[in-house]
């Protein structure tokens, strides 16, 4: 049985074409289920919960990596397979899995090809993508015994679980969801650019490619701290704020999703 | 970008797992199993079984283990290599080195003793470090 969410900016009228292609899709191909609309008076975690009672086995994302930032905490509490259908600019996860977009995931939906892959865990919150800071006053220390220290010239610090970024530009520093560890990264000074770049709020999206400095340390556990008197927060998956100290660490082949035929895992 | 030169491959470049970069201190001992760069500070140790390399405005304030290993910054403390130690001309070492090989480039600054291991050494290291690799 199949559960299906849509996320909130897909009520925009450009995307009403596309969404009726996709219920037909998915109606033909025999998995249709319940759909629900996410918005901000809906709880994810009871509309996950009610579903799972009611015996749906998998929870379908339609959304962009957002979408599965906001729903991933629940759905990895689940034994729950989850589906993606990728709508919108920002879809790197679903691109990694092999994911096309729109309409055309539906065949992979159907097809169920299935894989393990990694989540990250903040305080006990799970997140797919990563956790970031531009507050660079932190303190990373490792159960093995260092600590990494950011310095002043630092201007993010992140802990990546998966790529999300150009993976051509990045080939050889490309954190993979089947490792058994995430990523820390911390990006310094910025490339000159022509033109300024706008600004994003609360972006899952780290693109080291727009930094001339770069640092990228592999680690399985780890407490991210404030340094003394500054205060920091941390976004997780671009949605969650918390603030430290955090405990870091990763769940192996935590959360089964259904990839695609290109996926680059 | 040549990252570890003459006879590593490609696909060594390819497996780089770190990166230490100018924006960040790494204070303790840093262990790694993969290819390290240090482009950045650390004080403390760093040992990898693979390669290492320290670029120019690196600065180590430690002891370095390594497979192989080229050093064109700062490295202040003993460095012990399984196989090749390439130093460049940038490079300033204070400290002891123990390797298979050295190459030290005109213009480097070396002050420390050199021991250069022998066959029947490696082959002792090579052993040790099997049975290190099978526990």
């Amino acid at each position: 049985m199949y559960f299906y969410l849509l996320d909130t900016f897909l009520q925009n009228k450009k995307y009403e074409r596309e969404i009726t292609r996709i219920e037909t899709r998915i109606t033909d191909l025999g998995i249709g289920g319940q759909v629900a609309r996410l918005n901000i008076l809906k709880d994810i975690n009871e509309l996950v919960h009610d579903a799972v009672k009611r015996g749906v086995s998998t929870i379908v994302a339609i959304g962009d990596d957002y979408t599965i930032g906001k729903i991933i905490d629940v759905v990895a509490r689940y034994e729950v397979v989850l589906g993606i259908i990728p709508m919108g600019d920002r879809c790197t996860i679903a691109r990694i899995l092999g994911i096309p977009q729109g309409e055309a995931a539906c065949e992979g939906l159907s097809r169920r090809i299935t894989e393990h892959i990694d989540l990250g865990v903040a305080n006990g919150f799970y997140f797919i993508g990563g956790i970031e800071t531009s507050n660079t006053d932190v303190v990373l220390e490792s159960e093995n015994g260092y600590r990494i220290v950011p310095l002043p010239t630092a201007q993010r610090v992140a802990i990546t679980n998966i790529a999300l970024w150009d993976e051509a530009s990045q080939k050889s520093q490309k954190p993979h969801p089947q490792d058994g560890i995430v990523e820390i990264t911390v990006l310094g000074k910025r490339k000159k650019q022509k033109f300024s770049l706008a600004k994003r709020q609360n972006s899952m999206i780290i693109e080291p490619k727009e930094y001339e400095d770069v640092s990228i340390i592999p680690i399985s556990h780890m407490k991210l701290e404030s340094a003394p008197g500054s205060s920091v927060t941390v976004i997780i998956d671009g949605k969650r704020v918390i603030k430290p100290p955090i405990e870091i660490s990763v769940a192996p082949g935590k959360l089964k999703v259904i990839v695609g035929k290109e996926r680059s895992l | 970008m040549a990252l570890f030169r003459h006879d590593h491959s490609q696909q060594e470049e390819d497996t780089i797992e770190t990166v230490i970069g100018p924006s960040v201190k790494v204070e303790g001992d840093f262990m790694s199993r993969g290819n390290i760069i240090v482009e950045g500070h650390v004080n403390g140790s760093v040992k990898t079984t693979r390669n290492l390399r320290i670029g120019e405005n690196a600065v180590i304030q430690a002891n370095v283990e390594a497979e192989n290993a080229i050093i064109a910054g700062t490295v202040e403390g003993n460095i012990a290599i399984v196989n090749n130690l390439e130093v460049l001309s940038s490079a300033r070492v204070s400290g002891d080195v123990t390797t298979g090989r050295l190459t030290i480039q005109d213009g480097a600054y070396f002050s420390g003793n050199c021991k250069m291991k022998t066959d029947e050494n490696k082959k002792i290291n090579e052993e040790t470090q099997k049975d290190e690799n099978d526990q």
